[in-house]
């Protein structure tokens, strides 16, 4: 499988905040998404997820715009957005019936998607009463209800203590080493280690960095 | 979206139990309230008197008569109330409570008077009571000299009259100018007062209790802020992202709020018709849903608009408030000026109070229930347009 992103372009009111987002990627590879705050990364990534439309531009997959199928994308792609897409005062539970039905559910707990990010742990605690990681990774689960090919997914593991970022971060390779696509925005080393291809946005356009470790290197690029 | 309706519902009956006891006791001090309202408006009756005891009245025709006019002036009947007893029995009264003074007659007392001997009245009462008697010996004394001015004209000339076409002193006084002085006692017969409905076709109590209603059921939408505020739309993003529109959404959201505003409407109902005794038909109650929709949506648009409790609780609050004040739903509207009066009719709470007038008087206004529907369709599509704009306001 592989991915086309064409031409991307938005303006809010008069300030062009992505006037030509390119690229593309294969099964089973992880690209990492860079930039200042405020370069447009949220922006790029809920146009292609569908929550707002772009000016311009294309999202190409087996053949069809997933831009102009709303079907066909909820089904390709999951989203993950910055914040806690959960209602705070249910339990894991209730938010997993949000997205699953009882029997994908109970099936994914035992031995899928669910069951590898250790979601049964606290499938019955309110997630108000989670940490930072049980939510990112709820969060994810919920996301993967459709058992999407492309995950996209915007900081997943900002504000999160080191261990919690080990342990999406495994699964994130466990997701790509099964032929996922990733496209993740990012400012954590970790998330960078597991990309395979960085771009930087930089004044509406993506530009490609070559992140060989040297952070510096990097933030002199942003 | 039925997945997502069924979660929020669930989430609302988390908050219900304590909405609707804070519900239960707010409408219970409301209904306390419109008794004693529905009590003060009552013409006569029930009111507790001023109890005074006559002593020497009995066999005095005149003096009865007299004492009648009194009892019949607007400034006597509602707040005194006289009772002839003798003064052994009077003594005992104003020692046991049961009357606040008396005042005793002279014998002849009237005969003298005619005669212009004014012999002196004797007014006892207990110490407590000497700032009302003081009061009564005022108006004892100011009727007296009325009557007899006013009786002194139409006796002298209705005399003059008589004497003047043949007929005798005593035809003039016995006849004439005693059923003259009669005519005059009557006076307060001429008349009978009965309660204006000045308040849109309802009484002051009934008016009071659907405006205050209003402004209680707005201050109760506050008890829904914790589940309606939303500082983070990640959710609706994500719900986007999975085809539930916000369309879907907002419709869910308001519709679970619906039915939580509809619950303590309920407790309100069950007041009015236990507490309050009144027939509510399933007319009746639907034809208090447009005004449920209105102001339930206009709450719903200021709880989209706020990003975190406290500024929703503010602004719900005050602005609350401030339409509650201004449509008469907390003073009586007629008490405001022709303008604000004007104004206020076209606002949802003034809106939803004349409907909920139209509801006791068992009217059907269709401009006042099509204005509520309109409002609804607006605030609704506002909210809608509201949380649009948040959820695609994305920083980065």
């Amino acid at each position: 499988m592989q991915i086309e992103i064409k031409h991307i372009a938005k303006k809010f009111k008069k300030h062009q905040v992505l006037k030509d987002i390119s690229l593309t990627a294969e099964s089973g590879t992880c690209i990492g998404i860079l930039g200042a705050n405020g370069c447009g990364k949220s922006t790029l990534l809920s146009i292609l997820a569908g929550v707002q439309k772009g000016d311009a531009g294309s999202f190409i997959c087996e053949g069809v715009d997933l831009l102009k199928d709303a079907k066909k994308r909820a089904e390709l792609v999951g989203y993950v957005p910055q914040g806690t897409p959960l209602i705070e005062e249910l339990s894991a539970k209730d938010n997993l019936l949000l997205w699953y039905d009882k029997d994908s559910l109970r099936s994914e707990l035992e031995s899928g998607v669910l069951s590898l990010l250790g979601i049964g742990e606290f499938f019955k605690v309110p997630v108000s009463k989670m940490s930072g990681g049980m939510k990112k990774r709820l969060s994810i689960g919920c996301a993967m209800a459709q058992k999407p090919p492309i995950l996209l997914l915007d900081e997943p593991t900002a504000a999160l203590d080191l261990s919690c970022k080990q342990s999406i971060a495994q699964y994130l390779q466990h997701y790509k080493e099964s032929g996922g696509i990733l496209l993740l925005t990012t400012h954590d080393v970790l998330e960078l280690e597991l990309c395979d291809a960085w771009y930087i946005i930089k004044n509406g356009v993506l530009v490609p960095f070559a992140y060989d470790g040297n952070i510096q290197q990097l933030v002199e690029s942003l | 979206m039925k997945k997502y309706f069924v979660l929020q519902l669930k989430r609302l009956l988390r908050l219900l139990p304590p909405v609707l006891i804070v519900a239960a006791v707010l409408f219970g001090c409301l209904m306390v309230a419109l008794d004693a309202i529905t009590d003060l408006s009552k013409p006569e009756g029930d009111t507790a008197k001023f109890k005074l005891g006559l002593v020497g009245t009995v066999d005095d025709l005149y003096l009865q008569l007299g004492l009648k006019a009194m009892q019949s002036l607007d400034s006597t009947r509602y707040s005194i109330e006289m009772v002839e007893m003798t003064e052994a029995d009077a003594e005992t009264a104003i020692r046991s409570g049961e009357i606040a003074a008396f005042v005793a007659f002279p014998e002849n007392f009237l005969e003298n008077a005619l005669h212009g001997n004014i012999l002196p009245l004797k007014f006892v009462c207990t110490t407590g009571a000497i700032g009302i008697v003081s009061l009564v010996k005022e108006e004892f004394t100011q009727v007296a000299q009325d009557m007899l001015l006013a009786a002194q004209k139409g006796i002298y000339g209705s005399g003059n009259a008589m004497l003047e076409n043949g007929m005798s002193g005593a035809q003039v006084v016995g006849d004439i100018s005693l059923e003259y002085a009669e005519f005059i006692f009557r006076r307060g017969n001429m008349y009978r007062t009965s309660e204006l409905k000045a308040f849109d076709g309802l009484g002051m109590d009934g008016y009071m209790g659907g405006a205050l209603s209003i402004t209680l059921f707005m201050m109760l939408c506050l008890t829904f802020a914790p589940a309606m505020i939303r500082k983070d739309h990640s959710l609706t993003r994500m719900l986007c992202a999975g085809r539930r529109g916000i369309l879907g959404q907002v419709l869910c959201d308001f519709g679970v709020y619906l039915l939580g505003l509809l619950c303590v409407a309920a407790v309100l109902l069950l007041y009015l018709a236990f507490w309050q005794g009144a027939s509510l038909t399933p007319l009746l109650i639907l034809q208090g849903l447009p005004a449920l929709l209105a102001l339930g949506a206009l709450s719903f648009l200021m709880y989209e608009l706020s990003s975190d409790l406290v500024s929703g609780i503010l602004l719900q609050f005050f602005s609350m408030l401030a339409l509650c004040f201004l449509c008469g739903c907390m003073y009586p509207i007629t008490f405001f000026p022709e303008s604000v009066q004007t104004v206020s009719a076209y606002l949802p709470m003034g809106l939803a109070r004349l409907q909920l007038t139209d509801c006791a008087l068992g009217v059907f206004s269709l401009p006042t229930t099509a204005g509520l529907i309109i409002y609804a369709l607006v605030f609704l599509a506002a909210a809608l347009s509201v949380r649009h704009l948040k959820a695609t306001k994305i920083r980065g």
